[in-house]
């Protein structure tokens, strides 16, 4: 009975152990490079302390027309972040995986207009997200498909 | 009469209690000094190091963090650990922690570190540190622009110097 | 126990041993990236950078300052033929509740489609309206507008887009106890054909069905949207109906100047008999100065202030509630004419939005 008792534990043990790791997994398929329909930019999302963040690291139009000079955050709300450069911008931030290719949770920011939306993404396969970005309820939102970027191969 | 006298004291006696505990005061600590760590090998373009930390460490021993009032940033000054390590173009300062959103403290501009001036360019706005800070850990974010590839781990040195008040 | 121990720290440590992948990666600029598989469409946005807030939902007060209305008999009169008072009132107060949402069904990066329902009340304080039968039914009971609507964005690839609207309205000076007949519901429809050539500038040409200036008719229709480099200045127009030129004061502050054409065609039941349906045929101008600033989060006041023109004020008698069409040429009979004088207008409003 006691040694019973004491696989039924390990196996417990061992089930839990790997369901969290089967998790660990599927959210870090977000982690990587993706690039939004408007191909304006590239974000690069990665793993800060079980969150997962993107930053834009590249932009289609980098300088911004009117100052000539590198675009930054012109319309933070913040007036004394205005000059923080878009490129390295944090537009995803506090996503947390919850399970069935979805992550929740986190915000977006749009740099065009300095607002931030509530934001839920889904992986729609392993090279496409829906990221829907929306105002207190998700009706009040958009849904925008991005696609995985990936480094090309030394030959 | 004698009544009334005492129980008029035991009622100012309260106010004053209770006001003395709603005072907040400053508390003295060191500049915290941070390394945070991005591993290598780095792309050209913005790269991220990060380190995590616990505030309640830089406290006085008699002051939990769940008791902190305000909290401001006085001044972070930034710099490389490894002084031949490329110098990027700039430099984004955050904050996070588990149950709280990441926030931007600061950054630092290319003319700024042309001049070698790391000092950096603090939010207006910092009302979000106190509720990331009394979180049961931290973790300082730092985005960073470099010109081109890098094959080692980069470190990156935060000294923040904070100013931190509490209430009994 | 020593054993499980160690058994159950081990299996801890498995994920932790993991394999280096040994192939070679470029690590040289983002410039050097490619699809994983394939890429995605790009299709042009519904907005561009600068456009006035999107209001899912508004709730506004509009009113009016006093003027003098006029009203001629119904002794039936030729569309241009010129006209006398019989009957003058001053009218004290115009004005009313207004409440638009305007909700996505879908919202994607290849279509938006919205519904959307509306109400607006008019109430005119005729003072004196003597026994004349227009300014009396005017005086018993205020205007009522009740509409749902369906707008679809289509975008056809980067630059190009189609948009249709539709609308239903269901005007006339009834109660909620007392409806006149669903079938004298309006319908007015919209289609669009643009271009979008860069983030600044949409534009589109089309037609409407419209009851927008008291009765039906059929119009053509330009829009252009546009915002300058340094996204101060702009336009806002969506040509006969509204046009607008815009000033970003900052990006929690916009002041829009232009004009906005209101109107359409309301049954009066008290004057309505025999299944007729007695329609007045409004439609006015309104040029005006437009006050939008954030209040907190996505909450945005609206304020405008401006003229009340009068575009048209007539009246048609519909056969058995059946709806014609006149347009510009036709010469069907007017039933009655009112001439109303100029007023000043305010609105002030809330609206929930989207920038």
């Amino acid at each position: 009975m006691k040694k019973f008792k004491t696989l039924a534990i390990i196996l417990a043990g061992l089930f839990l152990f790997t369901s969290m790791s089967d998790k660990t997994e599927e959210g870090d398929k977000l982690i990587g490079v993706w690039e939004p329909s408007n191909k304006k930019i590239y974000l690069k999302i990665d793993k800060i302390s079980g969150k997962y963040y993107g930053k834009i690291v590249w932009l289609r139009e980098p300088i911004d027309p009117v100052t000539g000079k590198p675009k930054t955050d012109k319309n933070n709300p913040d007036e004394s972040l205005k000059n923080v450069p878009l490129k390295g911008f944090r537009m995803l931030k506090d996503f947390v995986y919850k399970g069935n290719g979805e992550w929740a949770d986190g915000t977006i920011y749009d740099p065009q207009n300095g607002s931030t939306y509530n934001c839920v993404i889904k992986l729609r396969d392993d090279n496409t997200l829906d990221i829907r970005g929306y105002i207190g309820l998700k009706t009040f939102g958009r849904t925008d498909v991005w696609k995985r970027l990936v480094t090309k191969k030394k030959k | 009469m004698k009544n009334y006298f005492f129980k008029t004291q035991v009622l100012a006696l309260s106010v004053f209690i209770l006001w003395g505990c709603g005072k907040s005061e400053p508390i003295q600590t060191d500049v915290q000094r941070l390394e945070t760590i991005a591993v290598g090998p780095l792309f050209e373009g913005v790269n991220t190091a990060t380190v995590e930390f616990d505030i309640q460490k830089v406290l006085p021993k008699e002051v939990k963090k769940e008791q902190l009032s305000e909290v401001r940033i006085k001044s972070i000054q930034l710099g490389l650990a490894d002084s031949a390590a490329p110098v990027p173009n700039s430099f984004t300062v955050l904050l996070a922690s588990p149950n709280t959103s990441m926030k931007e403290c600061g950054f630092i501009q290319e003319d700024s570190i042309k001049m070698n001036n790391y000092n950096v360019s603090l939010a207006e706005e910092q009302d979000f540190l106190l509720e990331i800070l009394q979180d049961k850990m931290q973790t300082l974010v730092i985005d960073f622009n470099l010109e081109g590839e890098y094959f080692d781990d980069y470190a990156v040195t935060a000294a923040i110097d904070w100013e931190l008040k509490f209430k009994k | 126990m020593k054993n499980l121990k160690a058994l159950m720290f081990s299996l801890f440590l498995v994920p932790l041993v993991t394999v280096g992948q040994e192939e070679e990666e470029d690590y040289s600029i983002y410039d050097n990236l490619e699809y994983a598989d394939e890429s995605s469409t790009t299709f042009v946005s519904p907005k561009i950078i600068g456009l006035s807030p999107n209001r899912f939902i508004n709730v506004a007060w509009d009113v009016q300052s006093p003027y003098t209305m006029s009203v001629s008999d119904t002794l039936g009169y030729a569309p241009d033929a010129s006209w006398s008072a019989k009957e003058s009132s001053n009218v004290s107060y115009t004005g009313g509740l207004r409440v638009n949402a305007n909700i996505p069904v879908i919202s994607r990066n290849n279509i938006v489609w919205q519904m959307g329902a509306n109400y607006m009340n008019t109430n005119f304080r005729v003072d004196e309206a003597n026994g004349d039968p227009i300014l009396s039914e005017l005086k018993r009971r205020s205007l009522n507008t009740a509409g749902l609507f369906t707008t679809v964005f289509k975008p056809l690839n980067d630059k190009q887009f189609l948009i249709f609207q539709g609308q239903a309205d269901y005007n006339g000076n009834y109660t909620f106890g007392d409806f006149h007949s669903f079938g004298l519901t309006k319908y007015s429809a919209a289609i669009l054909w643009g271009k979008s050539p860069h983030d600044r500038l949409q534009w589109a040409i089309g037609a409407t069905r419209t009851y927008r200036v008291g009765e039906l008719n059929y119009v053509p229709i330009v829009m252009y949207n546009w915002t300058s480099k340094r996204e101060k200045w702009g336009t806002e127009i969506l040509f006969p109906a509204r046009a607008h030129g815009k000033y970003w004061v900052n990006k929690s502050s916009l002041i829009m100047f232009g004009y906005e054409l209101e109107g359409g065609s309301y049954n009066l039941s008290g004057l309505s008999n025999n299944g007729n349906s007695f329609e007045l045929r409004r439609g006015e101008v309104r040029p005006r100065i437009e006050w939008n600033r954030k209040l907190v989060g996505f909450f945005w006041l609206n304020a405008q202030l401006g003229a009340r023109i009068n575009y048209g004020f007539a009246y048609d008698e519909l056969e058995n509630g059946k709806e014609f069409f006149r347009g510009f040429f036709g010469q069907q009979e007017i039933e009655a004419f009112s001439s109303l004088g100029t007023s000043l207008y305010g609105l002030v409003g809330i609206s929930f939005v989207s920038l």
